[in-house]
């Protein structure tokens, strides 16, 4: 038989069911974002530390004139090289519809039973195979196929071949197709060889044996690059990574940096919250307390008592969020997946942290119900007998006490209105808990709705320099005469551009040269690109050798100023430009924009073009990319050989790939603290109603009608709405530049272009004020039912 | 087995409870010189102001006055449920004033049943949960021997067919008669009763009335607060207070 004390918190849980379900409610957000943050966190790190380390990463790469196998074997032996692979990466196009080309990068190995370094895995299809193509799992899509296809392949120097996808496979080193715009395809350097385009290699792979020294990396670096250079090959570039750094490196960090924030800030918004529950509980129970206390209990037994129901509700909690959670953490860390292409073959959460949700989901109620059980316990009998509802301890003559005093002799305040004023701010302690919530949970909201809308902002800004629909990009340049009215036959160009594109390298006052940076010649008054400015003036039509560069550039060269005379080595001739503009960057690495005649003259290509930009007559993707088709074949029947096109829809589509995962995490993220804020107002004006019971009844014995009964606790309520959203949309301001600077830098490399949701910010206010009204709404109708004898009596 | 069940296991005197610290009580009930101060925002409030009083086993003593004169802060003190500001008070051998709340609730529970005029029962335990509570409490009796005895007493007040209903389910007058049984639940030797007929028609009082007779002939000692004249005079003795003085006793044959 269960003890009669044990029956009543039995009792208790099961006869207050709403009051139940809210104090779990409070008690499972916060274990459930623990369980989703932690989870997730702890699943991507160890699928990406897993996958990656299965690939047994390379120290460097060293990029050479072609080399045999016979080399590759000698390089091995040199002391201090675990292991050794020559490779070769060939750019390319494939067709993925008629006349629409997309780019794949294949990589060539000497043999995939053989590979030692940058591993990858079969998936699906044959394996190992000799002939045929192996595509990256997240590339198939991006090209329009399957397994089994045969696909055209345009391997530059108009050399068109058919391959077939012959399986699938994971590489770990390289990202989704949908972010680099660009498939990853993987054959034997046996196929290239029977494509007709040799058996050698243009790469060495190494990884050292002290993998994780990079003084040793870069020392074995030199000894290869001699001993290639010996064997009478050059060396062009060496790439040397972070040792044990994944190439999302950043990405990662961020996430995690986002996943650590998050699940803290809602814990604690949770404990604060289970706080409040607690005490209202308490506040609940006073007078049962009296009444056991009278027939005899103790003070540990009525301690004990109200110990076991908080546990019961822990427990309770911890049952239902455990499970969502994990459910949650192993679809978020999918989506993660997808952006860093991980394989996740193991999506357990591990023990740690379930064992982290149980301790918070009983240890935090615990130690929120420490105060209240003690100082329940501790009460007199006396006093808890006579808790009549009416609290006077609260009403004081403070410094809000006095204003209102004031504002009352000023304005003519109803006094309803007063009174909802007064009791806003009579439990201070609990105002505070629950405005701290609300006002975190409104800041973190307009900050991640000011991140998603600056990542807009950055995208529109990017596509400053993309004001066209179309770029037709050439395998050589080709006279403008001739392509300009080419295109312009076509029906639905409205205008077209052409442009030539090169590269070049700043050589210093020592002789020295930089690497090699993009460069852009547009005409000066182009309308298809109009970059915003950080410093100086864009290209003027009578300008010469005059430059504008991007802060990726100026950043690179922080001793240029402008107006300084800035030396150009441009097809191996040295020009000398002033610098006078810097535009932003649209994360695409250093850029140099220079006057369209002037660089053709220079470059000996006058009235040619590298690429054609075109205005279409309607600017959507579907529209764009069946502009792009036609173009292509349009241009092709024409003789015109097009390497590639893209269309603004794609690059803008592309970019905000990335951003559209971490924004949805970050929404997520939103939506909760939105629940637990919602939670802790609606248990916030709970208490409040329960602890004025008697005062509700007093007001409608002097003719309070229900309805003045309801305005008064919701004024109440959506005053302290109002109050976290003033707070919480200032505390938004630092907290958004945060965010966006964060996302930013980790994703692009660069800050966001910051623009503040202020259309989300009075979308929130609506919502807070309708989240308040709601949350009062259930003690307001309470309230107003009760009858006058009840509450008068209430016992 | 009735012997069994209503006889005490658990109300052996702990050391330290009943310190008396050279005096002996003669009385059941002894209050002397108690004085109850209230400090209010306009000054303190003397409820009580040196009141002086005897019970002895087997009394029934009704306690009249009118509304603020001190008479249920005088129950509250015999009770425990409130402390003297100063004076002393003896009940069953034990100097009260002494204890603090948790050895007092342990001391109430077993010496003391306290009855109120709205009841006081847990809304969510049934009529016989509510008195097996007590007994739950003080670990008096087997947990079997609790439901007989509740279940005994319950019929006893003729409420044993209400015993699985909640309070909420029964009238005032009968959930009086669940207090009452609740408060005879550990077999104390005192009742204290404020207002107990306070909520009740005049027939449903009578019947309280006459269950609290019945009770004092079995030797209970009643202590009882009403401002009920007809009631009062049917006690064998009355006390009146009036501005926390006792400034009457009439003790009837």
């Amino acid at each position: 038989m269960v003890p009669t004390r044990w029956r009543k918190v039995i009792l208790d849980l099961w006869m207050h069911k709403a009051r139940t379900l809210l104090v779990i409610a409070a008690i499972g957000v916060g274990v459930f974002a623990v369980g989703l943050v932690a989870g997730g966190q702890a699943i991507l790190l160890r699928e990406l530390n897993r996958g990656y380390a299965a690939t047994n990463a390379s120290s460097a790469t060293l990029t050479t004139t072609p080399f045999s196998s016979e080399l590759v074997a000698r390089l091995g032996r040199i002391p201090g090289v675990e292991a050794v692979e020559g490779r070769r990466r060939i750019p390319a196009q494939v067709e993925i519809r008629p006349n629409e080309t997309r780019a794949l990068l294949i990589t060539a190995v000497a043999d995939f039973r053989a590979q030692q370094l940058d591993k990858i895995y079969p998936i699906g299809g044959a394996w190992p195979q000799r002939d045929g193509l192996l595509i990256e799992q997240l590339s198939l899509e991006f090209l329009n196929a399957s397994v089994g296809d045969k696909i055209s392949v345009d391997l530059g120097n108009g050399l068109r071949k058919e391959l077939t996808i012959t399986g699938l496979v994971h590489d770990a080193n390289v990202p989704n197709a949908r972010v680099t715009n660009r498939a990853f395809g993987y054959v034997t350097i046996h196929t290239l060889n029977n494509l007709g385009l040799g058996d050698y290699f243009t790469e060495l792979r190494y990884r050292a044996v002290e993998a994780d020294n990079l003084s040793a990396i870069y020392a074995l670096n030199d000894a290869l690059k001699s001993q290639i250079e010996r064997s009478g090959h050059t060396v062009f570039a060496t790439d040397t990574p972070t040792p044990g750094e994944h190439w999302a490196q950043e990405i990662i960090e961020t996430l995690v940096l986002l996943f650590i924030l998050f699940g803290v800030l809602i814990m604690v918004l949770s404990g604060f919250l289970v706080v409040n529950t607690i005490t209202a509980l308490m506040a609940q129970q006073i007078k049962h307390i009296g009444v056991m206390k009278l027939v005899g209990a103790r003070r540990r037994q009525i301690m004990g008592m109200y110990f076991v129901m908080v546990a019961a509700y822990g427990l309770l909690a911890v049952l239902l969020a455990v499970p969502a959670s994990m459910l949650a953490a192993q679809r978020v860390v999918l989506f993660a997946t997808d952006l860093l292409n991980t394989q996740i073959v193991n999506n357990s959460v591990p023990l740690y942290v379930i064992g982290l949700q149980v301790a918070g989901g009983l240890g935090i109620p615990l130690a929120a119900a420490l105060w209240p059980v003690i100082n329940g316990a501790l009460i007199t009998t006396h006093k808890a007998l006579n808790s009549i509802g009416i609290d006077q301890s609260s009403v004081g003559r403070g410094f809000w006490e006095r204003l209102f005093a004031q504002m009352q002799q000023m304005l003519p305040l109803q006094r309803p209105l007063l009174i909802s004023l007064r009791n806003t701010i009579r439990k201070k302690g609990r105002l505070a808990l629950t405005l701290a919530t609300l006002i975190l949970g409104t800041a973190l909201f307009i900050a991640v709705l000011s991140t998603r809308a600056s990542v807009q902002q950055t995208l529109d800004d990017f596509l400053r320099y993309h004001r066209y629909d179309v770029s037709v990009v050439f395998a050589r340049p080709y006279r403008t005469a001739q392509i300009e009215p080419l295109a312009q036959q076509l029906p639905g160009v409205v205008a077209v551009e052409s442009w030539l594109t090169g590269s070049a390298r700043r050589v210093f006052a020592d002789a020295s040269t930089s690497e090699s940076v993009s460069l852009v010649a547009a005409p000066a008054n182009s309308a298809f690109m109009d970059p915003k400015l950080e410093a100086g003036r864009w290209l003027l039509p009578t300008d010469a050798n005059t430059l504008v560069v991007n802060t990726d550039f100026a950043d690179a060269h922080p001793d240029l100023r402008l107006g300084d005379e800035v030396v150009l080595e441009i097809n191996g001739r040295n020009h000398p430009w002033q610098l006078v503009g810097i535009v932003p960057t649209a994360a695409a690495g250093p850029t140099l924009y220079v006057n369209y005649n002037f660089y053709a003259r220079l470059a000996r290509s006058i009235g040619q073009a590298t690429t054609l930009k075109v205005v279409t007559a309607q600017h959507d993707a579907a529209h764009q990319a069946e502009m792009a088709a036609r173009l292509t074949g349009h241009l092709e029947s024409a003789g015109i050989r097009v390497s590639s096109t893209r269309t603004t829809e794609g690059i803008r589509e592309s970019n905000q790939y990335a951003f559209n995962i971490i924004i949805g995490f970050l929404v997520l993220m939103a939506v909760l603290l939105a629940t637990v804020g919602s939670l802790g107002l609606t248990t916030t004006m709970s208490i409040n109603i329960l602890e004025r019971i008697r005062e509700i009844g007093v007001l409608r014995a002097i003719g309070a009608s229900d309805n003045a009964v309801r305005v008064i606790v919701l004024t109440e309520g959506m005053t302290i709405g109002l109050l976290s959203w003033v707070f919480g949309s200032v505390t938004a301001v630092p907290l958004s530049q945060l965010l966006s600077h964060t996302v930013g830098m980790a994703l692009l490399g660069i800050p966001l272009n910051y623009t503040f949701a202020l259309d989300w910010t009075f979308i929130w206010l609506v919502m807070v004020i309708l989240l308040a009204a709601a949350a009062s709404l259930g003690p307001a109708h309470s309230a107003s039912r009760l009858t006058i004898r009840e509450v008068l009596a209430y016992e | 087995m009735l012997k069994t069940l209503f006889s005490r296991n658990g109300a052996t005197t702990k050391k330290g409870i009943s310190v008396i610290n050279g005096h002996t009580p003669i009385h059941l009930i002894e209050v002397r010189q108690v004085v109850k101060a209230y400090h209010t925002p306009v000054g303190d409030f003397i409820a009580l102001n040196g009141v002086n009083l005897h019970i002895d086993k087997g009394e029934f003593v009704a306690v009249v006055g009118k509304s603020g004169s001190g008479k249920s802060t005088l129950i509250n003190m015999i009770t425990g449920i409130d402390r003297p500001t100063a004076g002393e008070i003896y009940v069953a051998n034990h100097a009260i004033h002494r204890l603090g709340e948790g050895p007092m609730a342990e001391w109430r529970g077993k010496n003391v049943g306290v009855i109120f005029q709205f009841f006081q029962l847990l809304p969510m335990l049934s009529c016989l949960e509510n008195v097996m509570l007590p007994m739950d409490f003080g670990n008096m009796y087997t947990p079997r021997e609790r439901k007989e005895r509740a279940l005994h007493l319950l019929e006893q007040m003729q409420m044993v067919e209400h015993a699985y209903k909640l309070p909420s389910e029964v009238s005032g007058g009968q959930q009086q008669r669940v207090a009452i049984a609740r408060a005879l639940a550990n077999d104390p030797p005192i009742l204290a009763a404020d207002e107990p007929t306070g909520n009740l028609d005049s027939k449903t009082a009578d019947a309280v009335f006459t269950l609290f007779e019945n009770l004092v002939a079995q030797g209970k000692t009643i202590l009882m607060v009403t401002h009920d004249g007809e009631l009062a005079r049917r006690t064998r003795r009355a006390i009146t207070i009036a501005d926390g003085q006792i400034v009457d006793e009439k003790i009837r044959g």
